[in-house]
Order: C-alpha cells, then structure tokens, then sequence
C-alpha cells in the first residue's frame, strides 16, 4: 500500500506589510509560515490508515515549493511519513493552481501510490482547486471536502462522508484510487514526538525540478497557468469593524449586532 | 545532559546552534563581548527583526538597539509594542513618521511629556488616539475638547483626568451616552448629578447609581426607580450599606437580586433568605459567599441545579461533612471543584484519585495534596490536556516533570519551560525543542537561573 | 458585451439562494445575455425558480444522478461551453463546486480562478477579484489567451436577483461515466446546549476575567444573550470551567458556531484553531493589539466588564 499526501506550506501576513515592487505579491520579508492547517489531517488520514493496515504500507509527502517548505515536510516525516519529495526551481514561480497541480500529477505518475490525500483548501489564498486539479490531470476518481472515510488498502471502492454547507454530509462512494480532499475535524491529528522528529532527519527528502519530471518551461509558472495575478492592494476595509463609543453605547451596538445575527 | 550553570556555555550554545530565540533571550544577562555574537544572531535576517520588534517578549537591551536601527518598518512595530519602556518611546518620537506618532498618541507606555509635544492639529488618527489614551493631561484634553466630533468625545469623557469645567462642557452637547459617562465620572460636578438623577433616560440614571462617589440619599432615591437596572445599579453600589438596602431580597426583579447575592458584604440574615430564591443564579451566589452558614450550605449542596452543588464545592468555608458527600456527586464538574480545593482532606482527595473524568483529573493533578504516584500517573495520562496539569502542583515529581519534558504536544512544552517547577536540567533539554519559542523560554529561566546563582 | 452562462446549484430538489446570486453578479458584470444551466435528473424541475429578472435562456441538461456527481457536471457544463461559448461562466464558490469547477480549470482550455468577489471588464478581458495572504491583500487577476473564463463567486458578494421573467427553455444532453456513487444525505445531530461543537452562538471568555468567581458573570450573561458559553485554554486548565468547554487546539474546534463573542480572549494560535473560520467573530479586549482583532468581523476595545455590564441590560 502506498498513500501520496500533498502538503503547503502557508502564509500569514504581518499587520504592517508592504507590496512587493512589481505589484503582483506583497513582499515576503512581512511573512511567517507554517503547515497548511487541513494537511495535517490529510497526513493523519494517511497515517490512520496505515496503523489499520497493520503498520503496513509506504506514506510519502510532496510540496511544490521553496526550500524553507523543508521545514514542514520534514515535520510530516517526524510524525510518520516515510518520504519526503519537494519539486522547486526558479521557473515555477508565478504557477497558479492548475500549473502546480500539473506539477503534482507527474509526481502522483512517477509514484504511482493507492490514494492521494489533499487537504480542502489552504488556509492563506483558499482556492479549494489544486486536489481537484490533480485528481483531472490523472483521470482519477475524485471526492472534496470528506470528513469521514472508510477505506481498506486494496479495495475497489471506498465510502467517504462530504461535509456539505449547513452541516449536512453526503455519504458517497467511490472508485479507487482516488483524490480526495480532506476537510478539518476528520480525525485528531497527533503531534510529532521528539524522538519521532530526530529520526525525521534520517529519512529521504528528495529535491526535483520541473525539468526532472519531464515537464517543459511552458507546462511551469506563468506559462502554463489558466490564470495570472495582475496586482495586489490593500483592501480599503480593514479587518474588523471597530465599533466606537463609550463602553454603554459600544454594549448597546453589539446587542444589536447580537440579536440581528442570531435572529434574537 | 544536566551541565553546570554560568552564561558563558549558555551563550557557546546558542551561539554554535546559530539559534537566534535562545541568543534573544541571553542577551540582556550576557557581558559586551557576548552580547556583539548574539545581536549577530538576533539581527541576521529581516524577518526575525520585524517579529522581535513587534513581540512583547523582546527583552529590553534589544528592544534598545531596535530603536537605533533606521528602518520604517521596524519603529513602526516598536511604536505598537506594549513591552516598550517609556524612554525608548521618546527617544522614537524625535524622527517619528505620522503613523508612528499615531502610534505613540495611542500608547500606554508614552511618556506624558510627549504626549503634550505631539501636534494633533488637523491630524484625525492622532487626535482619536489622543482622545482615548488615558494618560492624556487634562491640559490636552481641554484643547481637544473644543472642535472635538462625537466619536472623541467619547473618548474624553471617560478619561479619568477630566475635570469638573471639562464634564460640564461634555454634557452640555452630548448624548445621553456621554451624558451617562459625566454621570459615571467620580468628578462629576453636583448640579450634573442632581439633572441625572432625574433623567428621562434610565442609562443615565443607571450610570449614576454606579458612581461610588454618589451621596447616599440620592442612591436611595434610585433604589425607587421604576427601572430594575437602576435599582440593580444602586444595589450593587458599595457605599450603600446594608440598612439601606431594605427589602432588596424580596425585589420583583431577578437583576436586583442577583446583583444583591453578587455583594461581598452581605449579612447570614439576608445570606439566609437568597438561599431560598426561586432564581438558581441567586442561588449560585449566594453559595460562593464565605459567610455562608453550615446549614445554609448544607442546603444548597443538596440543590437540585448542578451550579449551585459546584459553587458549593468551590466555597472557601465550605466543611468537610458537605465537600465528602460532593467528592460523589453524580456530576464530574461539582467532584472536579471539590479536587480543585488546595485545602482538601488527604481523604476525601485520595478518594478522588481514581476517578476517571479528565476534569477531576486535571483537578487532582494540580492538587498539593497528590501522591507522587498518582501525580507520575497523570503525567503519563493519554489525554494531553490533563497531562499538563501537574506542571503546575508545587509537590511535581522530577521525574513527572522529565516525562513532561518530551510531551509531543508543543503547548506543554512551552508550558513546563515558563513554570518555576521546571528542573534545570528540564530547560537544557528544552533549549534544543523544535518550537522557537519553547527555546526562547528555556533560554530565558536558564539566564535567569545562572543569574541568581552567581 | 458577451454572454454569460451561469451555473445553477439545488440539494433535495431546491435551488441553492446562491444560485440567485450569480445572475444578480451576471446582470451587473454587463453579460449581453444571461444564460442559466439546470443540471441533473430532475433539474428541469427548477425552471420557474430561476426565472428571475435578467434570464434570458434556461438550458437544462439532464445527468443520471439527481444528485451532483462531479463527473456528469463537469462534462455536462464542458458540453454547455461548447455549445453556448460564453465568454464568462460563474459558478456557486459552494462545496459541490469545489468538487468539480477545478477539473474544468484543469483541462487547461478555460481561464479559471476561484472564490471571485469583484468581476469586471477591461477592453474586452475579464479581470476579477479575489482575497489572498488571509482576506489582508486583494488581488486581480486575469486570463491571457483564455475566451472563455469560469470562475466561482462568493456568496453573499450580490443580492439575489428578484423578479420574473420568461425565458427560452431548451435542452441539451451530456454524459460521463461517474466515479462516485451517491448513498444518501445525512441530517446534522440536534443541537444540544452543552456539545460546544454543535453551538451556533457562543460567548467565550479567556485570561481576561482574571478570577474564578468572575466566571459566573459571565456564565449569567451568556445565558442570557442566549448564548453557549465557551472559553480559552488558561480558563479550563485552571479548573474553573470543564474542558468540554474549551475552543482550541486543546479542546474542540466550534464547527457549527456563526456567531462567536471573545470577551478577553487575545487569540493566541492555539485557541484560533478552534474558532477562527467562524464567519461572525466579535472581539472584545482592552489590548488594541490583541491578535484576536486581526480575524474579527467586529472589534470592541474595552474593558470587558464594562461591556459585560452593559450588554446583559439589552436582553431581559
């Protein structure tokens, strides 16, 4: 048994930030990062999976980004995952979602594992795209936003649970292998022992361009995208409303707010 | 691993490991020589710049040298930070952007020299920040007033520094909104107090009868008040004694008698009577007051609420006949109060030792009154939230606390590194954790440690 | 101007309000022509609640599944390209979306993008607006070389167009094998009062409230806003409220929450965890820095107890 995981790693942005020069991201001095929050339960579906495989089975994790992205990878191979590849070089930058699932698919190709685990979205720009992308690009079975799964390595079908909107769920099933994303509160996603975190910096972490996937410069970046980010700016509202007032009148606001929201 | 303790090898270490968090943390305790090899780390990249600037816990030498550096975005962070001592905020005043000194019309910490030397003429965002800054002199405040909108209005008139001049002038076109603050104001001039008592809006009154600075006959006068929440207010008021206070238990509104049973100074007689109110909240008050009788608790520890038993338990004179029948209440979270009791029987705790609900069992974690083994036990328990809990038992075991040391949940980690219990030997381990801000802290107690022992 | 097809979404045989919406969006983006797509088995059904102000067309497409199967709409909204080239194609930003819109990005013949809150028209290409960096940047974006764009659009971006209309009805077929097989729809569980992670409305309290017996203020003022009272980490590990009650990353993520009021709750990350995708977050705290405001819909800068006072006036 094998299980592909496909990670991100994240951005969030400082309060102060400023645009980069070329106005088409802001400039990623004002940025700290992290792993994609839904990745984590995406590995731990994986992980899961495996510990009811009877430890049985190979999990290999996979980023399409710079090499500060090692930090999470390695993170994902602290908690369990065997392998770790990232695909990164000066040409892909400027990819969107459909030119990094492109990316993606060539790595699924070469791996050729049972399932591939994708988190929802990402937790910074939110395309909720690249999964689905990928699942096109192979031709594989596809499900989103699964938030209970029963699946036996090997088997022809899987039964999945679809978080709809409201907290309805879809019960599905579905062919496999499959791509499916993988929604928040699916399981509980278990931290990296220490010791598990040591042994991480023994296990594989490949590093591959575009051009050892065998695809070309224009399959990458810009080039082989279905979209472009012409510029970014600064929203003119902020995040939140202030209300203002003396502490009474600021009381009373929310009272309305309050009652206009839960229908009070 | 247990080394000795001097900063010198703390700062080797940081030094070789290039970790910037512990070499951040070192440097307020480290000597010149030593401090030039960690700024080396502290400053190396941009970003880390930009997030010491900005945190609270940047120790003060380096938040010093941050004030020195020439970059916007840098001093934009420091003129926000609550850590910034007074001087440093001076000092960034002198060359200060507009969005800096908005920043320093806002912060607590501004001295009050150059909260007077700030030109707010025509400057919105630095009047509004002016206006809600407490430390603004009434000097400043009384300009400010003058072509002051509605909105900074509101902000003056709570500042504690105003004046009788400056509360009049306030009430005069202001709503009832700064009319109920004017009214709020323990400098609230005597003709003001007397137009609120009679205003057409209960806010206002309301407000008055919350003054503590207010006359005891006008507070009777509002105990009358048609509207419960101005007699709840005066209720609440604490220059009104109990003598005044006649009748209150029998008040038609529930806001009354809570606010009522809420007092810190009620007598067994009225402590007596809340008990049988027919409101579960009164009734949860009144359970938490240490004057409470034995038979007043010994009734409510029978109450049917579940609230009501938990405040009981949680009660600092409650006996040890009533906490041993709430040590087996059906409900985990009223035997969790009676666990969370510091001056709990070793009886009634050892009967709680095994009780599985994590509630109780964080409870008894945090318990002086633990045994070691129990305590060794919840250290290990499944459930990472109540393993944390014996961090905090000033009796820990050390050997709990080594176990805590590899906890794969990041948060206990970080816990156990800021808490006195962790053994140094805890802390040297910690300075290599994965999380920067476990190794910040590991840092920090380790400095301090080879501080006190020199 | 071009013309616009706008993709229609129902559950259990009732149109999605989000599918109202996107002609409203159609409408404004200046479509010479509204066409709207019906998509399943009995999706015919739904002609008369479409018929809205602005529609000129309805063509429906008649799939096996009455449900959404992600492989029938792909192909079925493939085939209405072809069949229609619109310039422009808006679908809801919905969770069945989710399920299929990216595969039509991904046969790399449309421009595609998600998540649009702002659709305009520049010389002829469209160009449209999106968050990223968390909702704190804005950004445009366009489709080089593309002629026709699918997008999905945010709900609540547009008022649901109103009114009726007769359009033309027609029908066009599609077909695709489908890989998933739906089994059923499942009913959320009842909510009940104390399972914090089925509450729709919660008031929770953290550091800020500084004592124990401040709890019950507060406990008292959530009841009586109506609320589920919740509370950080700090709160819990003290013992002064049950860790069921507890939002985070230690505790429980608040998944039915819509309304969430953090009275003294600075937002460290790990309470975040638990709460920030609720869609109404109301933050009260004395700290004007607290990283709590920064994922707020509503700040209030104030001392808690002031608040607490006041507000419990407004609901007796």
């Amino acid at each position: 048994m094998k299980i592909l995981v496909a990670i991100k790693q994240v951005a969030s942005l400082d309060d102060d930030f400023e645009i980069r020069e070329d106005g088409k991201d802001v400039d990623h001095d004002f940025c700290d990062y992290e792993i994609n929050e839904w990745d984590d339960y995406s590995l731990e579906t994986a992980l899961q999976i495996r510990e009811n495989n009877g430890d049985e089975g190979e999990i290999v994790v996979v980023t399409v980004g710079p090499e500060e992205a090692d930090d999470e990878l390695r993170k994902c191979l602290g908690k369990g995952a065997d392998r770790a590849i990232r695909v990164w070089d000066d040409a892909i930058e400027g990819s969107d979602q459909v030119a990094i699932a492109r990316i993606l698919t060539k790595v699924v190709e070469k791996e050729n594992p049972d399932m591939v685990f994708m988190g929802v979205q990402a937790a910074d720009n939110a395309y909720a795209q690249t999964g689905i992308s990928v699942a096109q690009q192979l031709g594989w079975p596809h499900a989103a936003v699964v938030n209970k799964l029963e699946y036996t390595p090997g088997a022809s079908q899987a039964t999945a649970h679809r978080e709809l909107e409201g907290g309805l769920e879809e019960k599905i099933t579905v062919n496999c292998p499959a791509v499916l994303t993988i929604q928040l509160g699916i399981n509980e996603p278990r931290y990296a022992s220490l010791r598990g975190i040591k042994q991480a910096a023994g296990k594989p972490l490949d590093e591959v361009s575009h051009g050892d996937l065998g695809l070309s410069d224009d399959e990458v970046g810009e080039a082989g995208s279905v979209s472009r980010v012409r510029k970014v700016f600064v929203p003119e509202k902020g995040q939140a409303e202030m209300i203002e007032g003396t502490p009474a009148e600021q009381a009373a606001r929310l009272a309305e707010i309050i009652k206009e929201l839960t229908g009070a | 691993m247990s080394k000795g303790l001097d900063l010198q090898s703390l700062s080797e270490f940081a030094v070789q490991e290039g970790d910037a968090y512990v070499a951040l943390a070192l440097h307020p305790f480290a000597d010149q020589k030593i401090q030039a090899e960690l700024e080396k780390l502290v400053f190396e990249r941009k970003r880390l710049k930009l997030t010491f600037a900005a945190a609270p816990y940047t120790p003060k030498s380096v938040l010093t040298l941050l004030a020195n550096e020439d970059d916007e975005q840098v001093r934009l962070r420091l003129t926000k930070n609550p850590a910034m001592p007074p001087e440093l905020l001076a000092q960034l005043f002198k060359n200060a952007s507009p969005a800096e000194i908005k920043n320093l019309a806002a912060h607590r910490r501004t001295p009050v020299e150059i909260l007077e030397a700030i030109d707010w003429h025509d400057q919105v965002a630095i009047r509004a920040a002016l206006c809600s800054n407490s430390h603004t002199p009434l000097g400043i405040l009384r300009e400010l007033v003058v072509d002051s909108s509605p909105a900074e209005k509101k902000g003056i008139v709570t500042n504690s520094n105003a004046d009788v001049a400056l509360l009049t002038q306030l009430w005069q076109d202001g709503d009832k909104f700064v009319q109920g603050e004017v009214a709020a104001h323990a400098t609230c001039p005597e003709a003001l107090r007397e137009e609120a008592l009679v205003h057409s809006d209960s806010l206002v009154r309301r407000k008055l009868a919350a003054n503590e600075t207010l006359d005891i006959d006008r507070l009777l006068r509002l105990m009358k008040d048609e509207d419960a929440q101005v007699r709840a207010a005066a209720t609440g008021n604490t220059v009104l004694e109990e003598s005044y206070r006649d009748g209150v238990e029998d008040d038609p509104s529930i806001r009354v008698r809570r606010t009522e049973a809420k007092r810190e100074d009620l007598s067994a007689r009225i402590i007596d009577s809340l008990a049988d109110d027919e409101d579960h909240w009164v009734r949860r008050w009144v359970a938490r007051q240490p004057a409470a009788s034995e038979q007043v608790l010994e009734r409510l520890s029978r109450d049917d609420v579940m609230e009501v038993r938990r405040a009981v338990s949680r009660n600092p004179n409650c006996p040890d006949n009533i906490l041993e029948r709430l040590a087996q209440d059906e409900e985990s979270w009223v035997r969790a109060g009676v666990a969370l009791r510091e001056d709990l029987a070793l009886q009634i705790l050892a009967g709680l030792e095994g009780d599985e609900d994590i509630d109780v069992k964080s409870a008894v974690g945090r318990n002086p009154g633990t045994s070691e083994q129990v305590l060794l036990a919840i250290a290990n328990h499944e459930n990472k939230d109540v393993r944390r809990s014996v961090i905090v038992n000033p009796n820990v075991p050390d050997a709990a606390l080594i176990k805590l040391q590899d906890d794969p949940y990041p948060l206990n980690r970080a816990i156990l590194a800021g808490h006195p219990n962790c053994l140094t030997e805890n802390l040297w381990f910690l300075l290599k954790d994965p999380e920067p801000q476990v190794r910040y802290t590991a840092g920090k107690a380790l400095a301090v440690r080879c501080q006190a022992a020199v | 101007m071009s013309d616009i097809l706008v993709i229609a979404e129902h559950r259990q045989g009732e149109l999605r309000p989000v599918s109202l919406e996107l002609v409203a969006a159609a409408k404004e983006a200046g479509g010479s022509s509204v066409t709207v797509a019906l998509i399943g088995a009995n999706a015919a059904d739904l002609a008369g609640a479409v018929s809205v102000e602005g529609v000129d067309e309805i063509v429906t497409v008649a799939t096996p599944s009455a449900n959404f199967q992600p492989d029938e709409w792909k192909a079925a909204v493939e085939a209405l390209i072809e069949a229609r080239s619109p310039s422009l194609v808006l679908l809801p930003h919905s969770v069945d979306s989710w399920g299929f819109a990216p595969a039509l990005g991904a046969t790399g013949k449309y421009g595609f993008t998600t998540d649009v809150f702002g659709i305009a028209n520049d010389g002829g290409e469209w160009v449209v607006t999106r968050a990223m960096y968390k909702e704190k940047v804005n950004a445009e974006i366009d489709f080089p070389g593309k002629s026709t764009v699918v997008v999905t659009v945010r709900g609540g971006t547009w008022k649901p167009a109103e009114g009726s209309s007769s359009p033309a009805v027609s029908s066009l077929d599609a077909s695709a094998a489908a890989n998933t097989q739906h089994v059923e729809f499942i009913e959320p569980p009842a909510t009940g009062d104390v399972d914090i992670t089925q509450a729709e409305f919660m008031l929770s309290i953290g550091r800020g409230i500084a004592e124990e017996d401040n709890v019950e203020q507060f406990s008292e003022l959530a009841d009586a806003v109506g609320a589920t009272l919740g509370c950080s980490r700090p709160i819990a590990d003290s013992g002064w409220l049950p860790k069921s009650r507890q939002v985070g990353q230690s505790g429980k993520v608040v998944a039915a929450c819509k309304v969430y009021v953090a009275m003294g709750i600075s937002g460290s990350v790990q309470h975040q965890a638990g709460m920030k995708h609720v869609e109404n977050i109301i933050a009260v705290n004395t700290d004007p820095e607290a990283s709590i405001f920064s994922i707020a819909r509503y700040g209030i800068n104030a001392d808690i107890f002031d608040i607490a006072e006041e507000l419990i006036t407004h609901f007796e």
